[in-house]
């Protein structure tokens, strides 16, 4: 080829969306593949903390010591092969805790006539949008006994029953509060797969004289059963990254999972070991997805195919209606406003484990510092509370930026790759961008700790900065923004921008006068899920926080760490508040379906 | 208003050849249809003359302008090459008025506000759309979309017109109209159309030439109804033809010095054949349902056959008839009153038959000239 054809050929192809594709993967490398490649790097060598650990080495030489501790010897069953049990046992009970709830409210609401299904579905995402751990709080908070000291729970104080630990803590409460938050996920998910049921695969079979459940055992459920696979490995992968639940549970007896146990590590200075238990994780998330596209990817696309979902007739649930009602209703007000409420009553309560109405005080509200009131902590009231104030301020800072920078970067990544569809980059692209997705939370937040805790040639540390939460939560939650943009975009047409390109619009003209105006409310609406996550997110941000960059989420754990629960439950109560209050704005404003985006 | 001049044109997509070595002159204010099934590179070849997508190797030129050339990394971009397309989807804007759609690309280049307004209203008149103005495409029937598509195109004066498959969209009444007012706007504005579809019956009814594509290489350029009488080879005379041309497997023998084909219980001789070499190969046997005639009594040029499914079409039927062990569709005009196996008596039009060779290329057809 000679030079000038060469030349005509670059000019050709350096065509905005390819110099936008290089640009997006470079920047996605740099944040997903290299933290990775930092990580295995880290658990060969001995660190400056490490040094008195072990005999004889120098920080930064190579060693195996990290490998052979957590996996051989007498060290690995506290240090990996314990916690490891335990996060099994842990995630999949309450996934199948949450499957089960989550699958029969879902057939419930759109199978059978049960009344106010629009109020119950509404209720029934709340759990999951409130923070994970909201519900461990108010089970420690109802459910205390003495043994971690301080006062007891309101149960214990209503009824002078003192429960056993293994009610109070541990596995059992870690895996219902789990269950509890997680099941909005089954919900969601199956009762779109149980609408997206061609009603008429029904209509044959009883035309066939199949009666009603031979239809659903022989029908329905095998067609809802990649749904519910599905649904389970996402639960599964979700929960086992969650790092509060377990934290606050399974503290007060010593139970460890491997979210703490990454935690205890890095806290105990033994970073080698936590990096190689952040690894081990991320093979587990790998090994989940995997199984997921692999395994179910052919069996999962004939649920969404048919998606005709005609009228259907309803089950009658007859005699059962009211009674299911009352359950249904019972169960999702335990799981929404019984909490919420026992965190505000404990935030009003002047003295801990005293919940007679003179003890009723807002002191922990808007109280000023002292040392001789309530709790004698010496900290102000939260609303007039500087540090707690700034913390505030920092996760707004953060939830909005981090979902602005999602909006934007989705919105570019769906563009890209609807426009490169079918070579090879496009791909690449939406597998990179999906990464993270697999990433248990904290695990990715220490790949973060590990990248940016030194500058890289120009890229400064970022340490202790918000900017490095901004970017974590970001690259974390890009998946769900990159896959509402990637659809969003496949679905208005490269001819649309094509139009304009032959009416001689530049790249500039095109994007904000087509493309942008057509996908303006998709980009508004997937603004909605990274801010909520940012706002609620702990155990991402865990290993990245400072004092100086504490988050409302960051800093309960400190409160929660000295027993001075009445602050942390009053921060909760405010993070709800806004994630409730944004959500609320949204849909109205927007009609914004939180649901749509949950799962990706 | 100028010719369309493709040389050596190959696309590849990866390791697939979209169209191949495609050497193609559209003449100058010409209809010109790219005819073909879906694949056969007819809308890639119409996507590198706007510029959507760029040849892997040859030259195009517009009028007196190359606008790409591999070889001297001559390219010019869609918005500079002065033609319009219409989109098979119309890709019109559903967040802009019709008005906007139209003037979208006046604004562009920035004229003034009288012209836009002037322009934009001179073009809704032609089409007739100047009463939806003010509406969203959502808003518009298929076919008031589809005039508002080709009134975006027009406003620009362009040079060139290319659609794609634009009626392909639209029911079938719709189509008919849309097919008259077509070919009504190329005469009055006289300019160049390229037009893609894989309708043969809309590239027959429409063009001036029709260009038949299959497999990315061109099969023949020629006017409509020499491609339908003349076609160059077995693929052309298969895919052009509604109802389709019967085609029957047979073998060349001799007849009285000249070469004739043998074909099922059928016979036809080609007088201006003389090459007696032929004798012995296989051969197809080609003749159009419309070129048989039928009659229910014996004749003495008559095959006979047995009626095997009788379809009636409105003002024609279309009759199966069992010939040895072929079936052969044959058009009649009126009504015989026919029924399942009753024995008739078929005879080829004369100067209609066509005989191609076992490659596909048409050996001769009766009444060459």
């Amino acid at each position: 080829m000679n030079p000038q054809a060469f030349l005509g050929r670059v000019r050709r192809n350096a065509t905005p969306h390819a110099i936008l594709c290089v640009i997006i993967v470079a920047f996605l490398l740099y944040v997903v593949v290299v933290p990775l490649a930092v990580m295995i790097k880290e658990t060969f060598i001995v660190h400056p903390m490490e040094r008195f650990q072990i005999p004889g080495a120098m920080p930064g030489d190579a060693t195996l010591h990290h490998w052979k501790k957590t996996f051989t010897g007498s060290s690995a069953g506290p240090f990996f092969f314990k916690p490891l049990m335990n996060t099994l046992i842990m995630s999949i009970s309450m996934s199948i805790l949450a499957l089960l709830i989550g699958g029969v409210l879902a057939w419930l609401v759109v199978r059978t006539d049960l009344p106010c299904k629009k109020f119950i579905s509404n209720l029934a995402i709340v759990p999951y949008i409130m923070p994970s751990w909201t519900m461990s709080l108010a089970w420690i908070t109802l459910f205390k006994n003495p043994r971690i000291g301080g006062s007891v729970g309101l149960f214990q104080y209503l009824t002078g029953i003192t429960l056993p630990d293994w009610f109070s803590y541990g596995m059992f409460p870690i895996v219902i509060t789990l269950a509890v938050h997680y099941f909005p996920f089954g919900f969601m998910l199956i009762s779109s797969a149980l609408e997206d049921i061609d009603s008429q695969l029904e209509e044959s079979a009883e035309l066939l004289g199949a009666g009603r459940g031979l239809t659903l055992r022989k029908i329905v459920f095998p067609l809802v059963m990649p749904a519910i696979l599905s649904t389970f490995l996402l639960t599964f992968s979700r929960g086992f990254g969650t790092f509060g639940t377990p934290s606050f549970l399974g503290g007060p007896v010593r139970l460890y999972v491997l979210s703490t146990l990454l935690h205890a590590n890095l806290v105990g200075q033994r970073p080698g070991m936590a990096y190689l238990v952040a690894l081990v994780m991320i093979l587990m998330g790998s090994l989940i997805l995997y199984m997921d596209t692999k395994l179910l990817g052919a069996r999962k696309s004939y649920v969404t195919i048919s998606g005709k979902g005609g009228k259907r007739g309803l089950v009658s649930l007859g005699k059962a209606k009211w009674p299911a009602t009352v359950l249904v209703m019972t169960f999702l007000v335990c799981v929404t406003f019984v909490p919420f409420g026992v965190l505000a009553i404990e935030s009003l309560t002047l003295i801990p484990g005293d919940y007679s109405l003179s003890n009723l005080t807002l002191h922990y509200w808007i109280g000023p510092a002292s040392t001789s009131i309530g709790l004698r902590t010496g900290e102000a009231g939260i609303l007039r509370n500087t540090e707690i104030l700034r913390a505030l301020g920092n996760s707004l800072k953060v939830a909005v930026l981090t979902a602005l920078l999602c909006g934007v970067l989705g919105m570019l990544i769906g563009y890209t790759v609807a426009r490169m569809r079918g070579t090879r980059f496009a791909g690449v692209l939406d597998q990179l961008s999906f990464m993270p997705y697999l990433m248990p939370s904290i695990a990715f937040g220490s790949a973060f700790l590990a990248l940016f805790s030194v500058p890289r040639g120009p890229i400064p540390s970022l340490y202790g900065t918000l900017a490095l939460l901004v970017l974590a939560c970001t690259v974390k939650y890009l998946p769900y923004s990159s896959r509402a943009g990637i659809s969003a975009m496949m679905q208005i047409g490269p001819e649309l921008e094509e139009a304009a390109t032959m009416a001689g619009a530049s790249w500039f003209k095109r994007i904000s006068s087509i493309i942008f105006p057509l996908q303006k409310s998709s980009f508004f609406s997937g603004l909605l899920l990274p801010f909520i996550s940012a706002m609620r997110e702990l155990s991402l941000v865990v290993l990245l926080v400072t004092p100086g960059t504490q988050l409302a989420t960051s800093i309960t754990l400190k409160f929660t760490d000295r027993g001075w629960y009445p602050y942390t439950n009053a921060v909760m109560i405010l993070i709800v508040f806004a994630v409730l209050v944004t959500t609320w704005i949204s849909r109205k404003l927007m009609g914004t379906d939180l649901a749509k985006g949950i799962g990706g | 208003m100028a010719e369309i001049v493709l040389k050596n044109v190959t696309k590849k997509f990866g390791s697939v050849v979209a169209v191949d070595n495609l050497s193609l002159v559209i003449k100058e204010g010409s209809f010109t249809t790219l005819l073909g099934p879906s694949g056969c590179g007819k809308t890639t070849t119409l996507r590198m003359i706007a510029g959507l997508d760029h040849p892997t190797s040859g030259e195009i030129w517009i009028g007196d302008r190359c606008v790409f050339s591999s070889e001297k990394g001559h390219y010019v971009p869609p918005g500079k090459r002065n033609l319009g397309l219409v989109f098979q989807s119309y890709a019109l804007w559903p967040h802009m008025t019709v008005f906007e759609n139209i003037s979208f690309g006046l604004s562009v280049q920035k004229r003034r506000a009288e012209y836009i307004q002037e322009m934009t209203r001179e073009v809704a008149a032609i089409l007739r759309i100047e009463d939806l103005l003010d509406r969203y495409p959502s808003e518009l029937s298929g076919g008031q979309q589809q005039r508002v598509a080709i009134a975006r195109v027009l406003v620009m004066k362009p040079q060139v017109m290319l659609l794609d498959e634009p009626l392909s969209n639209l029911d079938a009444k719709l189509r008919m109209d849309m097919r008259s007012e077509l070919k009504r706007l190329h005469s009055e504005t006289g300019s160049t159309i390229v037009y893609v579809t894989h309708d043969q019956l809309e590239a027959l009814t429409m063009s001036t030439d029709v260009a038949v594509l299959h497999n990315g290489i061109l099969q023949q350029l020629a006017a409509p109804m020499d491609l339908y009488h003349r076609p160059k080879n077995l693929f052309i005379a298969d895919f052009v033809g509604n109802p389709r041309i019967n085609l029957i497997q047979g073998r060349l023998v001799e007849d009285q010095g000249r070469v004739a084909i043998e074909a099922g219980g059928l016979r036809a001789s080609f007088p201006r054949v003389s090459d007696l070499s032929l004798v012995g190969q296989e051969a197809t046997l080609g003749v159009r349902p419309e070129d048989i005639v039928l009659s229910s009594d014996p004749t003495p040029e008559g095959f006979k056959a047995t009626v095997y499914s009788v379809l009636p079409a409105g003002s024609e039927w279309y009759v199966r008839v069992k010939v040895g062990n072929d079936l052969v569709t044959v058009t009649t005009y009126d009504d015989m009153g026919l029924v399942n196996d009753q024995p008739v008596w078929i005879r080829i039009q004369p100067n209609r038959a066509k005989c191609f060779t076992n490659n596909g290329e048409l050996l001769a057809y009766i009444g060459q000239d």
